[in-house]
C-alpha cells in the first residue's frame, strides 16, 4: 500500500500490546503472551520501537510512574494497526492456495 | 573491602568488554565502575554473571545518555545497571536470570552504533590535525630558519619530551585507526544480521603487544622527563667551574657577582638522551662605569658527529646572531671551528659545542680568541675542571 510500508513484527506486536495502555516491561510480558511465547522482545528492541512510534505519532506517552513511562496507542496507531492486520489477512488468504496444493 | 583496577578492552570492543567483566566476576572481582582505560572491581565471592553493553546513540551535540525510561525497561527485564562511561552503559544479570537479550534484530542494534561509529571516524580528525601541523612545521623549516633551529635545539635539550610526543602521537593514531576499523566491522556485521558475539574468543595478542609496548615506552619517557626536570634546577654559580663552562675570571675578569634585572649568577646542569648541557649566567660588578655579563650554553653531545650540526643550530638561535647570518668565521687552532659576532662566540671541539655571550659596558669586545682558548683548555681537561690560568 503506497505511503504505508509493512510493519515490522516488533512494531505490530508493540501496537497490539498497547491496545491496553502500559509501560515497557508490561508490554514485553503482553507481547510474549499475545504471541504464545514465540516472541520475547528485548528491551533494546522495544525501546527503539517505542521511540520511533512515539516520533511517528502512533503511540503517546500518557504518564510516568517513577522511572517507568506509560504509553497508549493513538488513533493514528490504531488505524495503522488495522491496516497492517488487513494486509496480513489478505496475505494469509492469498497464501491459502498452498493448502489446496498440499492436498 | 578490597578493590582492584584493571585495564579493560577499548570502548569499540563490545563483546570483549562483556566477556571481560563476566570473566572477572568468575574470578571474584565484580565491576564497580568503568573509567577511561581502567575498570574498578570489588572483591566478591566468585559467581557467574552475564554482562551486556548498551550503546547510547545521541543526536548531534546531544549528551550520550540513556534515558531514565530506557534504564527502567532494562531493569524491569532483569538487567541491573552497573556503570557507564562515554557511549557505553554496562548492565549485569546473574547467571540463570531470565533477562532477555537487548535486541531481537541485529540490524536494529547496528543503528545504536551509528553515533559511536561517527565518533570513531571523526577521531581521525585530532591526530590528522596534529600530523598536519607537524608537516606544516617541517615544510616551514625550509623557509623559517629560526623555527627549524628552535625545533632542533629543543630536540637536543628535550629529547625525551620530543620522543614522548612522537610515541604518544603514534599510539593515538594507531588506536584511532584500530577503533574506527573495529566499530565499522561490528556495524557491518550487525547490519547483515549477524548477532553481536558476546563471547569472542579472539585474544587480540598483536594489539596488546603493540599498545602495551607503546604505553610502556611512554611511561619510561615520562619517568625520564620527570627525573631530568627535577635534576635541572638552577644552582648558584660556584667559585670553581663544576662543568665544561667558563667563569668570568677564566677570561681575566675579576669582580663581585651581582644581580642583573633580578637574575643572579646561576648554572643549570641538565641531561637529555642526546646531550649533557650547562647553561650559565654570571654578572660581575667590575667598576663604577663597567659591567661584565657572561652567559653560556655548553653542550657535550653523545655523538661528536653532531657537533657541527649543533653549532649551526646555536648560531641560528643565538640572541644576536639574526638567524645565523650575523656570524663570521673565527680563525683559530684552539678549537675545531668557531664563529663570532660582536657579542657572541660559537665554538666546537670534539663532542663539545658552546655559545658564549658576553655583554656589558665600559670595555672593549676583544674576548673572542680568549674565549675559544679558554673553552679548549676546559674541554681538554676531559671531566675535571681545574681553574684556568688567568689570561690577564
Amino acid at each position: 500500500m503506497p505511503g504505508h510500508p509493512p510493519m515490522t513484527e516488533a512494531m505490530f506486536y508493540t501496537l497490539l500490546s498497547l491496545l491496553k495502555p502500559g509501560h515497557g516491561y508490561g508490554m514485553m510480558q503482553r507481547i510474549k503472551e499475545l504471541s504464545g511465547g514465540r516472541l520475547e522482545m528485548g528491551p533494546g528492541t522495544l525501546y527503539g520501537v517505542l521511540s520511533r512510534m512515539n516520533g511517528e505519532g502512533l503511540i503517546v506517552l500518557t504518564g510516568e510512574e517513577g522511572r517507568r513511562k506509560n504509553y497508549a496507542i493513538t488513533e493514528a496507531g490504531r488505524d495503522a494497526l488495522l491496516r497492517e492486520y488487513s494486509r496480513l489477512k489478505r496475505m494469509v488468504a492469498d497464501g491459502s492456495i498452498l493448502e489446496d496444493a498440499e492436498r | 573491602m578490597k578493590y582492584k583496577y584493571k585495564f579493560h578492552p577499548s570502548d569499540y570492543e563490545l563483546g570483549e568488554n562483556e566477556q571481560f567483566y563476566s570473566d572477572m566476576e568468575a574470578k571474584g572481582w565484580k565491576l564497580v565502575k568503568r573509567g577511561g582505560n581502567l575498570s574498578k572491581f570489588i572483591s566478591v565471592e566468585p559467581s557467574r554473571a552475564r554482562y551486556r553493553i548498551e550503546v547510547s546513540s545521541p543526536g548531534f551535540l546531544e549528551q550520550a545518555v540513556l534515558s531514565e525510561g530506557q534504564l527502567a525497561v532494562y531493569e524491569d527485564c532483569g538487567w541491573s545497571y552497573v556503570t557507564d562511561r562515554g557511549f557505553l552503559y554496562v548492565f549485569r544479570a546473574p547467571a540463570g536470570a531470565e533477562a532477555p537479550e537487548f535486541y531481537n534484530d541485529p540490524a536494529q542494534q547496528a543503528e545504536t552504533l551509528k553515533q559511536m561509529k561517527r565518533n570513531a571516524v571523526w577521531g581521525w580528525a585530532a591526530p590528522a590535525v596534529i600530523w598536519g601541523l607537524y608537516f606544516l612545521m617541517l615544510i616551514s623549516l625550509r623557509g623559517s630558519v629560526k623555527i627549524a633551529a628552535d625545533f632542533q635545539r629543543g630536540l637536543v635539550e628535550g629529547t625525551s619530551l620530543y620522543l614522548f610526543a612522537g610515541v604518544g602521537l603514534a599510539d593515538g593514531t594507531y588506536l584511532t585507526v584500530r577503533n574506527g576499523w573495529l566499530i565499522s566491522r561490528t556495524y557491518r556485521r550487525l547490519k547483515k544480521g549477524v548477532p553481536l558475539d558476546h563471547n569472542p574468543q579472539k585474544r587480540h595478542l598483536a594489539h596488546k603487544i603493540i599498545h602495551r609496548s607503546l604505553l610502556a615506552v611512554l611511561a619510561l619517557l615520562a619517568a625520564l622527563m620527570a627525573a631530568q626536570w627535577i635534576a635541572a634546577r638552577p644552582a648558584d654559580l660556584p667559585e670553581e667551574a663544576g662543568g665544561p663552562y667558563l667563569l668570568a675570571r677564566d677570561l681575566g675578569w675579576e669582580g663581585k657577582r651581582k644581580t642583573f634585572m633580578n637574575h643572579g649568577s646561576v648554572v643549570t646542569h641538565a641531561r637529555s638522551l642526546l646531550a649533557e648541557f650547562w647553561k650559565t649566567e654570571e654578572y660581575l660588578d667590575v667598576g663604577p662605569d663597567a659591567a661584565f655579563h657572561l652567559c653560556q650554553d655548553v653542550y657535550r653531545l653523545r655523538n661528536a658527529g653532531m657537533s657541527f650540526w649543533m653549532a649551526d643550530t646555536l648560531r641560528k638561535t643565538s640572541t644576536f646572531g639574526r638567524g645565523g647570518g650575523n656570524f663570521t668565521i673565527l680563525e683559530t687552532d684552539a678549537v675545531d671551528a668557531a664563529w663570532y659576532n660582536d657579542l657572541e662566540v660559537v665554538a666546537v671541539k670534539g663532542p663539545y659545542v658552546a655559545c658564549v655571550t658576553i655583554t656589558g659596558w665600559g670595555r672593549e669586545h676583544t674576548e673572542q680568541l680568549a674565549v675559544c682558548e679558554a673553552l679548549a683548555a676546559r674541554w681538554d681537561a676531559k671531566g675535571s675542571f681545574p681553574p684556568l690560568a688567568n689570561p690577564g
